[in-house]
């Protein structure tokens, strides 16, 4: 601990109180400390604990949760001993909090200066006309046009961007020491989330302010954090500067993360790891063990310490100088060529929604080939999933073509030929609404077997759905269960298996991998790229994220407010763009150091 | 090691673990007030029923007794004031409290869902008649456009049902409209339109499993409405009509010597207290077992 | 009655009818523009509450009224004579079209049934009625609130749970049930207070006049206090779960301003608008409640008209109560307004 740092965390234990009584143990003795002007960023798949550890560090106890042991300290006061009122006094003051949706942690009902008014009045009794110069110079230089305006709306008034830095303007208020956020970038375009990661940086740097910043996003934090910090099944399993953890991983689960991380600069280099995540705290082995190509039989048997080979990039595990030494996996995603049968061929198409301002996509045209891959990026409002909801037959477009192998298709599904139906087939994001949360797996992947295949009677039709569940890779045993029973990544498998049980051409994703951890996508990636080869299927890939389409298309197009700004080959799109709006896109994507050896 | 008290708001709250979330029965079952207002109603059900095989005397017979008197041995729970005993009476006077409202609760719920899923789904021109239309129904006060209906047509058992769901179907209706909308949007309903299935298809597979359970919390819950509704009208005398032994109708009888004989008067409007009571623990328990899977802790 | 429990996206009811934007240029502020779409609509809705009762009670025939005053005794030339006099003879909608111009003019018209004027006997009921349904909200909100946010604070406790299954208990009961009980108790074990209410039709003194008011008051609010509590304690559970209510916590905030302004302010709109719909019930209980007590109030006022189809009494009782409906979902509205901020807005 030097004078430099504001925020130091030892030894933190956090747990959950179960219904029986028992605790549940999701965060086991973290340590870490923030130094002044410095990023800490604090990475780590869903349920590994770090936002359990962001918000405990601060003293704060979610209802449900205990703190088992441990200290943090700022200001020489351990923050996880103090009665509520003096916490109060330094939640807002000497440490802030943004939290990840700045929608939902504004309130609806404050005007913005009433909101930036409450902490410098109760933190550093500012009133009035001082109050207001402060509010004044907070918004300035967040960046926000006409400050004196904003202070009268609401957030409702304001796009989720500037949600964002007015949650950072509060925070940063009363000038605090110590600033924890946790995911403040999530669901904002990428080009959105470059500004406000630059603002930030420059922010820490210049005030001084130790940050903490808590991210899924492992290329995010690698292009600007100072230090990196990953967690897994509660602990610290590795952390270092930014440059020697992502260069030279010692801990196999962070070199598996680098590998499933998609990279725009390096194509179709993704693997993800298979099994799960434990979800509370493992104590008495290595909580990777199960799933670590490196194990050995000490790792299964005995809990494993933070080994500190002395230069400040420590790692849990015993054979970290190994691990150190390792090329982080990357394996050619197999590319069938693409045949020349013209398999889908969309023809200046028109989309509006009934009210709004202006149509959604405009005069979009798109040929695609048997077995050939496509990707449709954009931000948000660029129209790809409506798009792709028309090809579908969901959307009704208000003029322009589809045609299928030469025949036109009506606009709606339900309209269209069995076979045109049979043929194409859907993919959605969500995990939690793709599947009916009412039907059973069976009847989920069966449907299609029961409308399309007329090869398949009812009777094979149980052999039929599990060899499709095999073929996704899932554990056998889930034919009678429900979606709810199900991790996220398992029903995006399911949605798979329901999509290819009709043997289609072409395949519609809308953002599949969106919702899902990078290790997790990452399977799901490998398990596209794989059937589709085998089958031959046609796939159009839509998503906001461009590493992932640099990793999965042949072909891509890049969409903006309803228009195609750019098409051509993925590899040439990516490394020599031509239009502005793709280079700005491109020039935003945070990149991790890239990983040669 | 310990911590003090956390700077909670709300006191702390049990996380709940990851299951899957149990039947709509079993959670009536489980609960505290569920289980009381099943015993109780089921109490009362057995009475409702089989009441009419202990009545010590026939319910209708007049003069069995003196007028107006009190609990005594040979009646236990006394005389009305036409001599009747009112334990016998009181045995046999649940029926129209229960069954019309059954009848008519269950009439329009299909209808409510019907019209509510239906509108929904199609959107456009129809679906703004049909919300326009029970807006309106819904903006006329239900006892008082009941109270007409009566005035008009009679009290006829076929009146107080077709009242009670004229009242009762928009409500419905607003009821599965909602449940259907949160629905409609879904990724899985989508997925069935584009293998190109029919409307009702879709309807009765996707959307249907998932909003019974808000719509059987609601029919629950209308029954213990109605059932109030059906005992108020016969205490006004705007119900089923005397001779009958009815709950309502023996409280409307004996108002007027409410000083003299209380017990004539208690014991069923205790009676009908019973029946409701037991029946809105029910409908208020599966309510909140529907709310539960939507109840949020504070996130982290 | 039956109450609303429900606290999400309620029917604006009184916004019925949707006026275009385009057809009140004179009016510029968009808020009186809206009040008035608002009161606009509310005689819309008070048109078709007249229509669908003069309707239901027009299906009972001139017979069967005639039978009704006179007696069985009547013959066809009398029923006749009777039908000429008061203009029962002219159709449905002819009789309605000179109903409503009449009363359109403030003319409530005369009872065929008591001959005599409908204004003089409504009126007096329904200032009465007024006071006693103003009395039980008055009473009953403040208290409601207070038990919700007793409640809310202790979510999950001992205390939280057993007032809220009290409060299913009570709200089970109908309110002619808690009439009766607290008839019992209060007037005849313990004497206290007269046995109903009919000392307001002529009263004596100030003491006799609240002591009618007394247990009818204690009916409606035992009625209404449960149901209001329980919203109040699910919109304050939501608002103290919020996202919002723990980034004002991690400010630093005092408890009384994160309860106060950032939680209560949320809470308070789906608050507002449950009450409003609630309304619609409260109306209904009073009914009921008038008739357990005797009490001269419209309530009776309604029932009695109803079993003698006095039709004239019965829409003169029923736009009265529409009216009533209408001016609280209008001021319901304007107080959400002024809480909500996506409503306060340039539209």
């Amino acid at each position: 601990m030097t004078d430099e740092t504001v925020l130091d965390v030892l030894g933190l234990s956090v747990g959950f109180v179960r219904r029986d009584g028992s605790i549940n143990r999701v965060v086991h003795e973290v340590s870490l400390a923030l130094e002044r002007g410095k990023i800490l960023g604090l990475a780590g798949e869903s349920g590994c604990g770090k936002s359990t550890t962001a918000l405990a560090a601060l003293g704060y106890r979610p209802p449900g949760s205990r703190i088992l042991s441990g200290a943090s300290r700022v200001a020489g006061l351990n923050l996880l001993e103090l009665p509520s009122a003096r916490l109060r006094a330094i939640w807002g003051k000497k440490v802030a909090y943004v939290a990840q949706s700045a929608a939902l942690a504004l309130n609806p009902a404050l005007t913005i200066g009433r909101q930036l008014t409450q902490p410098l009045a109760v933190h550093l009794g500012l009133r009035g006309e001082e109050s207001r110069a402060r509010q004044l110079e907070l918004l300035a230089s967040m960046g926000l046009p006409d400050p004196a305006g904003a202070l009268r709306r609401y957030p409702f008034q304001f796009s989720g961007g500037q949600q964002q830095r007015i949650a950072l303007a509060i925070a940063l208020a009363c000038r605090p020491d110590v600033l924890i956020l946790d995911e403040p970038t999530t669901g904002l375009d990428v080009t959105t989330q470059a500004r406000i990661t630059a603002l930030l940086r420059s922010l820490v740097s210049d005030s001084r302010i130790g940050c903490l910043y808590v991210s899924h996003d492992l290329a995010l934090l690698g292009a600007f954090a100072d230090r990196l910090a990953v967690m897994y099944g509660g602990e610290l399993i590795e952390q270092g500067s930014t440059d020697s953890v992502a260069r030279r991983s010692r801990h196999p689960y962070t070199h598996a993360l680098l590998g499933a991380v998609p990279s725009v600069r390096r194509p179709r280099y993704v693997v993800g790891i298979p099994g799960r995540p434990p979800t509370s705290a493992v104590l008495g082995s290595c909580a990777y063990a199960p799933r670590c190509p490196y194990v050995l039989e000490e790792c299964r048997t005995a809990h494993v310490e933070l080994h500190d080979p002395g230069d400040g990039h420590v790692a849990r595990c015993i054979r970290l100088e190994e691990i150190e030494k390792e090329p982080v996996a990357g394996r050619e995603l197999a590319s069938a060529p693409g045949s020349s049968a013209l398999l889908l061929e969309v023809s200046d198409v028109n989309c509006e929604y009934r009210g709004a301002k202006s149509p959604a996509v405009k005069g979009v045209s798109l040929v695609v080939r048997a077995a050939e891959r496509v990707g449709i990026v954009g931000e948000s409002g660029s129209g790809k999933s409506t798009f792709l909801r028309a090809v579908a037959g969901l959307h009704r477009p208000t003029s322009g073509s589809i045609r299928l192998r030469g025949i036109e298709l009506a606009p709606l599904a339900v309209k269209r030929p069995r076979p045109v139906r049979r043929e194409i087939q859907l993919v959605f994001q969500n995990p939690d609404s793709s599947l009916n949360p009412r039907h059973m797996i069976f009847d989920i992947v069966a449907r299609p077997i029961r409308l399309f295949r007329d090869d398949i009677t009812s009777k094979h039709a149980r052999a039929a759905v599990q060899e499709l569940l095999d073929s996704v890779k899932l554990p056998s045993g889930l034919l009678y269960r429900y979606p709810a029973e199900l991790s996220g990544g398992q029903r995006q498998r399911v949605a798979l298996a329901r999509a290819f049980a009709a043997r289609p051409s072409l395949l519609l994703c809308d953002e599949v991998t969106s919702a899902l951890d990078v290790s997790v996508q990452a399977t799901i990636l490998e398990l596209i790229a794989e059937l589709t080869e085998q089958t031959g299927t046609a796939v159009i890939w839509v998503s906001h994220d461009l590493a992932v389409v640099r990793t999965v298309a042949h072909r891509a197009l890049v969409m903006r407010e309803g228009e195609v700004c750019e098409e051509g080959e993925t590899d040439d799109l990516f490394t020599a763009a031509q239009h502005p709006y793709t280079k700005e896109l491109l020039a935003a994507i945070p990149e991790l150091l890239p990983s040669t050896g | 090691m310990t911590t003090t008290s956390a700077v909670d708001l709300i006191p702390a709250e049990l996380v709940e673990q990851e299951e899957r979330p149990p039947s709509a029965i079993r959670a009536v079952l489980q609960s505290t007030e569920g289980r009381i207002g099943l015993v109780l109603g089921l109490v009362v059900l057995f009475v409702i029923v089989f009441g009419r095989f202990f009545t010590p005397y026939r319910p209708n017979a007049i003069q069995v007794g003196p007028s107006a008197t009190g609990p005594s041995w040979s009646h236990l729970l006394g005389t009305d004031a036409l001599g009747r005993d009112v334990l016998s009476r009181l045995l046999v006077g649940g029926g129209a409290i229960i069954l019309i409202p059954l009848v008519a609760v269950t009439i329009a719920w299909v209808l409510g869902l019907t019209l509510g899923m239906l509108g929904v789904y199609k959107g456009g021109v129809v679906d703004a008649l049909t919300t326009r239309f029970l807006d309106l129904l819904l903006t006329l006060p239900p006892l008082l456009i009941v109270l007409t209906l009566i005035g008009g047509a009679g009290t006829s058992n076929l009146v107080l049902v077709a009242s009670l769901v004229l009242v009762y179907t928009p409500r419905m209706g607003r009821i599965a409209r909602g449940a259907t909308q949160a629905v409609i949007t879904s990724e899985y309903v989508q997925a069935a339109q584009a293998r190109g299935e029919r409307t009702f298809a879709i309807l009765f597979r996707e959307v249907l499993p998932n909003i019974i359970s808000p719509s059987v919390a609601d029919y629950a819950l209308r029954i213990t409405y109605g059932v109030i509704f059906i005992a108020t009208l016969n205490f006004l005398g705007l119900g089923v009509q005397p001779p009958k032994a009815d709950w309502g109708v023996m409280i409307h009888d004996h108002y007027g010597f409410f000083n003299i004989a209380p017990v004539a008067t208690l014991a069923p409007a205790a009676a009908v207290a019973l029946l409701s009571i037991s029946l809105n623990l029910i409908a208020d328990a599966l309510t909140q077992h529907v709310t539960q899977a939507h109840r949020e802790v504070v996130p982290l | 009655m039956a109450k609303d429990t429900e606290t999400s996206s309620p029917v604006n009811s009184v916004s019925v009818l949707r006026i275009r934007r385009g057809q009140l240029p004179l009016i510029r502020s968009p808020r009186t523009r809206a009040i008035v779409r608002q009161l606009a609509s509310g005689i819309a809705t008070l048109l078709v509450i007249s229509i669908v009762v003069f309707g239901f009670m027009s299906l009972r025939t001139v017979s069967e009224i005639a039978h009704q005053k006179f007696g069985n005794q009547i013959t066809n030339e009398q029923i006749t004579a009777f039908a000429q006099s008061v203009g029962l003879d002219k159709p449905v909608w002819e009789r309605y079209g000179i109903w409503l111009s009449h009363f359109a003019r403030g003319d409530m018209g005369t009872s065929f049934v008591t001959n005599s004027s409908v204004s003089e006997n409504v009126i007096p009921r329904f200032e009465k009625t007024l006071l006693l349904a103003g009395l039980s909200i008055l009473i009953s909100f403040p208290i409601s609130v207070a038990i919700g946010v007793f409640q809310a604070r202790r979510i999950g406790s001992a205390t939280d749970l057993s007032l809220l299954m009290g409060s299913v208990v009570v709200a089970a009961l109908p309110e002619f049930v808690v009439g009766i009980l607290l008839l019992f108790v209060f007037s005849r074990e313990l004497g206290w207070l007269p046995t109903d209410s009919t000392a307001l039709v002529f009263p004596t003194s100030f003491k006799s006049e609240v002591e009618a008011y007394a247990l009818p008051t204690a009916t409606l609010v035992l009625a209404i206090v449960p149901y209001i509590a329980r919203i109040a304690r699910g919109s304050l559970r939501e608002a103290l779960t919020a996202p919002y209510t723990q980034a004002a916590v991690l400010r630093g905030l005092p408890r009384r301003t994160v309860v106060w302004d950032h939680a209560m302010r949320n809470a308070g709109v789906p608050l507002i608008n449950a009450v409003a719909i609630n309304i619609v019930y409260l109306l209904s209980g009073v009914i009921v409640v008038e008739n357990v007590f005797a009490f001269p109030g419209i309530g009776q006022g309604l029932v009695q008209s109803i079993q003698t189809t006095d039709v004239y009494n019965v829409l003169a009782i029923a736009m009265m109560m529409g009216a009533l409906f209408v001016i609280v979902s209008v001021v319901a509205d304007v107080v959400a307004a002024y809480l909500n901020p996506r409503l306060k807005a340039a539209r």
